[in-house]
């Protein structure tokens, strides 16, 4: 299909959707919104998007990320339309389900873009993905703890991370949260990860938030980064791959 | 609110030292150039100057020399932005020591003001800003410093900023946000510090008639004793009982 942005109109039968789904009465899902017309308008580039399966946000973002590349970036970092459009089209495969088999999609954040909030942005479930990669396109991989879960789930690590945006865009900082929570062999995050305990993401975000009053953690690597951490993350650092 | 401790007493560097200068080109990337002046703040003349620019998931780190050899001539691009709109800028002096790299001295949530503006360096106690906040009017931002944020969908929103329907009915409660952040003990601001955004207001409102200076010492119970006091006090002064009627019911005269 060719990718379009969801028009204003768009995104309020869109918004009108997603609310329904918290009631008794849920709307069918408006794949019409999809097509262009009053809800929906072309994308200035021609760009095939299909609707194929993702096994974590990685491979969403990796998937975009060449389809995208050549956009205005600094515009498409901040249209709702874009990302709500995406968001529509792989919905199905997006939204968790609850009991009966019915849809549970969260915060409207996580659909449609609060493209003037950072602290809600990141939580857009192709626009985060996306922008993370980018971010840190010079090395995708160090950026896998924020990457690594499943399309329509964040996770602790992301919440932590991700809602700052001196953490977020920080190459050691992210090589090193990579280092303490992602399994490298499994890819996914080591037990404990999603804690609120000792050596936690939360913890590692109210240090890092100390040390940065200290030093200047943009000058660092991940590994000198780790050296600094207290003893409670040497659990995640000894932790079997 | 997690406390921070400044164990290394980095320097907070005063917003009239440290201003930026962006200039939007049209069908090109925004530039920007800084003027800084930090002769005063006693550090290390090999100390290195860095000017970061930031928005959203966007990055960008430009050296500006040390403090003995400053190098901010000229403008630099920011290239990986596009356009100038929304960026903050954060100005760090940063030791030259490579092993430990410390931050001696910070400036942070400086917004880019075009040449011309604001010539004697003042800021606005309350920026005001447009955003989509959905369905949401208008949003106060404390931190890093209060900003208003109004929704860019209401046609002319600066102009409902400032109308005095809004003013009476918004206003006490922004105040009433920025007191209670201010006053609180664990957000490292100092009524001593003139170089706070949050200290800002404190010394703003003890200027209003009625209310009396901030206790230094104080139990969170007379903070907000302190805070309403001081509220009340500013809504008295500006007369906003009056402004709201006066919107309200015109023809009624107070």
């Amino acid at each position: 299909m060719i990718m379009q942005r969801l028009t204003k109109t768009g995104i309020a039968r869109m918004t009108a959707f997603l609310d329904s789904l918290t009631t008794e009465s849920p709307l069918p899902y408006p794949s019409d919104l999809l097509e262009s017309g009053e809800c929906a308008e072309p994308f200035p580039q021609l760009t095939e998007i299909e609707d194929r399966s993702f096994r974590t946000r990685l491979e969403i973002a990796e998937y975009l990320y060449p389809k995208l590349e050549g956009a205005d970036q600094a515009a498409l970092q901040r249209d709702p339309g874009i990302w709500s459009w995406l968001a529509l089209f792989y919905f199905r495969q997006l939204c968790e389900k609850g009991h009966g088999g019915k849809y549970k999609p969260g915060a409207l954040p996580r659909w449609v873009l609060a493209a003037d909030s950072y602290t809600r942005y990141y939580r857009h479930l192709i626009a985060g993905p996306y922008q993370i990669y980018r971010a840190h396109r010079a090395d995708p991989k160090r950026a896998a703890a924020l990457l690594c879960n499943p399309p329509g789930k964040m996770g602790d690590v992301v919440e932590q991370i991700a809602s700052r945006q001196d953490l977020v865009t920080n190459p050691a900082v992210v090589e090193a949260a990579t280092a303490l929570y992602v399994d490298p062999v499994s890819g996914r995050y080591k037990r404990g990860a999603g804690s609120k305990l000792a050596g936690s993401p939360r913890r590692y975000a109210a240090v890092l938030d100390q040390l940065d009053l200290t030093y200047d953690l943009r000058s660092m690597s991940g590994e000198r980064l780790l050296t600094l951490l207290p003893t409670e993350f040497e659990r995640f650092r000894k932790l079997p791959a | 609110m997690i406390k921070r401790i400044n164990y290394t007493g980095r320097s907070k560097i005063l917003r009239e030292d440290a201003r930026v200068f962006m200039t939007p080109r049209e069908g090109a990337r925004a530039v920007f150039r800084v003027e800084l002046k930090l002769g005063d703040y006693g550090l290390p003349p090999d100390a290195a100057i860095r000017v970061e620019a930031y928005r959203l998931t966007t990055w960008m780190g430009f050296d500006f020399g040390t403090i003995a050899m400053p190098d901010a001539l000229g403008d630099r691009e920011l290239a990986e932005f596009g356009d100038g709109e929304d960026i903050l800028f954060r100005v760090k002096v940063i030791s030259a020591d490579p092993a430990k790299r410390v931050v001696l001295a910070e400036a942070d949530g400086i917004r880019g003001s075009a040449p011309g503006d604001d010539p004697d360096g003042r800021e606005p106690i309350l920026p005001v800003v447009g955003e989509d906040l959905g369905h949401l009017v208008w949003e106060l931002v404390v931190e890093p410093r209060p900003i208003l944020k109004m929704n860019k969908s209401v046609p002319d929103w600066r102009g409902a900023a400032k109308h005095p329907a809004f003013i009476a009915l918004v206003f006490p409660q922004v105040l009433r946000q920025v007191l209670v952040a201010a006053t609180n003990p664990d957000d490292g601001s100092d009524p001593e510090d003139n170089r706070d955004a949050l200290s800002r207001w404190i010394r703003f409102i003890e200027r209003v008639p009625g209310v009396p200076p901030l206790p230094e010492r104080r139990t969170p119970d007379e903070a907000t004793e302190w805070v309403e006091t001081a509220v009340g006090a500013f809504c008295r002064h500006q007369k906003l009982l009056d402004r709201f009627v006066g919107f309200w019911h015109p023809e009624v005269n107070t």
